[in-house]
């Protein structure tokens, strides 16, 4: 399985986050506190060209999912990549409450729906002691707001992926990718900020083709441990690479971005986040031109 | 892969994971055991790494797996009583923050460290931002001349109810906001400026009850360098922590958070010029091996076992958290003095030793 999207939108900017200045990121996330601010930004990108939207599991993106899937041209059109688990909520529960006793109460506090969803009919016990089981069950909670849009492609977070590559967590790593496949019928895919790490491990557990999101960008910001290997793993691993924080978190020029990512070959996709609708109407046009994009309406 | 540093984890929550995670992943060094008191814990753990033992009990897993290093990320209360065992054993080790309840119950720790040789590290990984590394290195190099007034805030939107746990119980934290969060603003003022002389804290517990949500401290320093804090967990508009410092001193400003560097000089000194200039992160960092959770982290903990191997210095040691600990006891002597001035042991103090 392989993301069709040659551009996807990001999500940090209607959650707050800016890697460069989180007093910009809180007053983005004001503007974006508007479910109208974002779907409009989300058309504009979309008629630009950016076909795919990353969304992750956060409290809000309920109602994102809600406004797209009552926008016609949206729904039936643009491709959604979701992001799970939203770490920021697990951690602020797991430090409230203690691991287990999250996992146990998020798992009790479930809705019928999603309850039924998956098949917890007697208490949470069995569930809790297994942790493909609760991977799977919370995996089927967060993907319920997006029931009935077109999802292509479920990430796991950073955070996990690389804790998973650092453990050598092989029958984790595989459970999830036959979970997410067999049982929601998308793409499975991963979310690195420890490409070198976690490339050498899925290639030496003889993951076959996967889909690897990672930073790629000409200041080397966030590519672990160093711009060079990256390179040298994107040329000699076959895998298909969504190419995330490509302007360095605002620090490189869009134009420098794009030819950098131009000269490297095996970048399938490029991911980026985009405030206003000029700002994403230019980077459309900038990236784009570079990956020779293919628009999938 | 047999060779390298051995490494124990004690305490498999959310910071355990990390340091287990980062000791497999940092070249050199391996994860050889864990310990976790929970049962249901160690299952998934046993999922997670097969091959890797986990044990109910820390003197079981001392006593059964040869460890050259043990990182120990249980709640503070327990700190200096398994760090104590781990060094008896031969082991060194790296304590989660804060080292322990009090800089009293510390003081043994830091003698047998002496007596032993062994590394003890505590985790004030802020120290190893890029960002605050570099602020403290401009201060340090004394290009702003003397500081004369620092304000730190640490905030984040995080506790809106009293929550469970041992986070929650003073007698298992030692406190809440102040000593889970504001400890961080207050290790890097001792860092970059020294050890305050005199210190002031009111807080209040609005949301915990048990524990304080808000902390606004005053600090004195030598040559009458004044400073305030103003630290919260309960506050709108930060999904993610947000720890800054300013500085205003002789010759200009500067301002530090986890992004930029910012430097306002009156006049030039140094590489820098009069005026503005302001390095951001990406400008500043480098490559880690593995980011989980911050390179931070991984940062840190390639310099603890830099250090275990004998090849660096250990920047954070048990002996300068110690003095840390003294700071935030003193704060928390204040607060339960209705903000009186608390005047801190000379003992402590860095510089004077």
């Amino acid at each position: 399985m392989k993301i069709r999207d040659k551009l996807i939108l990001g999500h940090n900017q209607f959650f707050g986050v800016n890697h460069l200045s989180s007093a910009r990121g809180v007053a983005t996330e004001q503007y974006f506190s508007s479910t109208e601010n974002v779907i409009s930004l989300v058309r504009t990108a979309y008629r630009a060209g950016v076909t795919g939207l990353m969304l992750s599991t956060h409290e809000r993106a309920r109602a994102i999912a809600d406004a797209i899937r009552s926008d016609s041209e949206l729904s039936s059109n643009l491709h959604l990549h979701i992001l799970l688990p939203y770490m920021a909520k697990y951690v602020r529960m797991a430090n409230e409450r203690g691991a287990i006793s999250m996992l146990e109460e998020t798992l009790k506090q479930a809705t019928w729906t999603e309850r039924l969803a998956i098949g917890l009919k007697a208490g949470t016990g069995v569930i809790t002691k297994d942790l493909p089981a609760i991977l799977a069950a919370l995996t089927t909670i967060e993907l319920l707001p997006f029931k009935g849009l077109n999802v292509q492609s479920v990430f796991l977070h950073n955070s996990l992926t690389d804790m998973l590559s650092a453990l050598r967590s092989t029958e984790v790593v595989k459970f999830f990718v036959k979970n997410i496949e067999e049982e929601h019928g998308v793409c499975p895919a991963f979310c690195t900020l420890s490409a070198g790490l976690t490339m050498s491990y899925f290639r030496e557990i003889g993951l076959e083709a996967p889909v690897i999101m990672a930073p790629f960008n000409p200041a080397g910001f966030q590519m672990n441990p160093s711009r060079e290997r990256c390179e040298q793993l994107l040329q000699e691993y076959p895998c298909h690479m969504v190419a995330m924080s490509v302007l360095a978190a605002g620090h490189v020029k869009p134009a420098d971005a794009a030819l950098y990512l131009s000269s490297l070959s095996g970048i399938d996709s490029i991911i980026f986040g985009a405030s206003s609708p000029g700002h994403v109407t230019e980077l459309s046009s900038v990236f784009g031109t570079r990956v020779n994009q293919t628009v999938t309406h | 892969m047999s060779a390298g540093i051995r490494c124990g984890v004690i305490g498999f929550g959310k910071m355990g994971m990390l340091h287990a995670s980062l000791a497999n992943a940092i070249e050199g060094s391996r994860l050889a055991a864990i310990c976790e008191p929970n049962r249901t814990v160690r299952n998934w753990f046993g999922t997670l790494s097969p091959n890797v033992p986990a044990y109910q009990d820390y003197a079981d897993m001392l006593d059964a797996v040869a460890l050259d290093a043990v990182f120990i990320c249980t709640p503070p209360s327990s700190h200096i009583e398994i760090a104590t065992a781990c060094v008896r054993k031969g082991c060194h080790v790296f304590i989660e923050k804060p080292v322990s309840l009090t800089a009293e119950a510390a003081k043994p720790l830091v003698e047998l460290l002496k007596q032993t040789g062994k590394i003890g590290m505590v985790g004030y990984m802020m120290r190893y931002a890029d960002t605050f590394s570099k602020a403290r290195e401009i201060v340090k190099q004394g290009v702003l001349g003397r500081v004369l007034a620092c304000r730190g805030t640490t905030k984040v939107s995080q506790n809106y109810k009293a929550g469970k746990g041992w986070r929650y119980s003073r007698k298992e934290s030692g406190g809440g906001v102040l000593i889970a969060q504001g400890i961080h603003a207050v290790d890097l003022m001792c860092w970059m400026i020294g050890t305050p002389r005199s210190v002031n804290l009111r807080s209040n517990s609005h949301y915990s009850g048990t524990v304080e949500d808000f902390a606004q401290a005053l600090f004195l320093w030598k040559g009458d360098t004044i400073g305030s804090l103003d630290s919260s967990w309960s506050v709108d508009g930060h999904r993610l922590l947000l720890t800054s410092l300013e500085m205003t001193c002789e010759n200009g400003t500067l301002t530090v958070d986890d992004d930029t560097v910012r430097l306002f000089l009156r006049k030039a000194s140094g590489k820098y010029p009069e005026g503005w200039t302001s390095l951001s992160k990406p400008e500043l960092s480098n490559g880690v091996s593995a980011d989980i959770g911050g390179p931070f982290y991984t940062r840190q903990d390639e310099a603890f076992l830099r250090a275990v191997r004998g090849e660096g210095e250990n920047e954070s040691d048990v002996r300068s958290a110690w003095s840390t600990q003294h700071v935030i006891d003193c704060l928390y002597r204040s607060a339960d003095a209705n903000g009186a001035s608390v005047e801190l042991n000379n003992e402590y103090d860095l510089a004077v030793r």
